[in-house]
């Protein structure tokens, strides 16, 4: 991807960001973010962009970028790998733009994308590596494993540890239906609508994935 | 690996607090969005599904107007089966 050449140093400032993008561009990008008259509503932004005002839509991205980094974050650790998704994303929603009706808000619309450019991810990802990685865990994470009687709080980022260890077993799909209902919390009907299945195929994909996930952390814990 | 251990794995794991887009991060998206202009243009089946609740609906609305239009304008004049009906005994008559 091109973010990670640009990110082969240092992140680019602002301004270095400006001047790749072209002087007049960012000049009246520059101008639209500091908003000499702020555009309250998405739907009046979204009326702007599609009348042209391409450059309107770095506001739409910077209204909406910390919502798909919550979704995308786990299902990728690395930040710059996170960024690239994230920006594949929205470069998404940029070439479908057309197809946003308006009926539901943007944020949703977003969020299925981002749902689905994770599912892609996370295919591409289960091309590359299948083994669960053991190695990688931390001596707290392998002691909270091993320990039946453990009534400790788990830190949030080793359970996340064990979890992506233990899921590369499971399936892309498996591994979406997983984090979506167990660790987001969402409803059948959410996950339904932001991934395109239907409610039953959920239900069902659920038990099956948590059933194969519990399988994957016994076969952790015995190692 | 028991449910309750599952289950305080996966409510630890939604603890985790998200990662934050780097400053300036909507510049970069631009950028992409520069270097690969493409946009997709509206197609027909993107119209149509756009406005297929709303044209449905005016289908089903012209469909009712003239089954209710026919039904009304066969009542005043005979019907079809009767003009044919007609017209055969006349040609079976002057024949």
């Amino acid at each position: 991807m091109t973010a990670v050449a640009i990110y082969l140093g240092a992140p680019p400032s602002r301004r270095q960001a400006l001047a790749c993008f072209g002087e007049r561009r960012a000049d009246k990008l520059k101008r639209g973010l500091q908003s000499e008259r702020p555009v309250s509503d998405d739907a009046e932004l979204i009326e702007r962009i599609r009348a042209g005002a391409h450059e309107e839509y770095a506001e739409l991205v910077r209204r909406h970028q910390s919502h798909v980094f919550a979704i995308l974050y786990r299902y990728e650790r690395d930040h710059h790998r996170l960024e690239d998704l994230a920006q594949d994303t929205f470069l998404k929603a940029w070439r479908s733009f057309a197809q946003f009706d308006g009926r539901a808000p943007f944020q949703h619309w977003l969020s299925k994308i981002a749902v689905h450019a994770a599912l892609d991810h996370l295919r591409k990802q289960k091309r590359s590596q299948n083994e669960i990685g053991f190695a990688e865990l931390g001596e707290d994470a392998l002691d909270w494993l091993h320990n039946e009687d453990k009534q400790t709080d788990l830190d949030a980022s080793q359970a996340r540890e064990i979890l992506s260890a233990a899921m590369r077993k499971l399936s892309p799909e498996d591994q979406l239906v997983l984090t979506l209902l167990e660790i987001e919390d969402r409803s059948g009907k959410e996950i339904s609508a932001l991934t395109g299945w239907n409610p039953v195929t959920v239900r069902v994909r659920a038990l099956r994935a948590r059933a194969r996930l519990k399988k994957a952390l016994e076969g952790l814990e015995k190692k | 690996m028991n449910d309750r251990k599952l289950n305080q794995l996966f409510s630890a794991a939604g603890r985790e607090k998200p990662a934050a887009p780097a400053d300036g991060f909507e510049l970069l998206v631009l950028q992409q969005i520069q270097r690969n202009p493409a946009r997709a243009e509206l197609t027909i089946s993107d119209v149509l599904g756009m406005w297929f609740p709303r044209l449905a609906l005016v289908a089903a609305t012209v469909i009712a107007l003239c089954v209710v239009g026919d039904f009304v304008s066969s009542s005043d004049s005979p019907s079809l089966s009767d003009s044919a009906s007609q017209l055969s005994d006349q040609m079976l008559v002057e024949n």
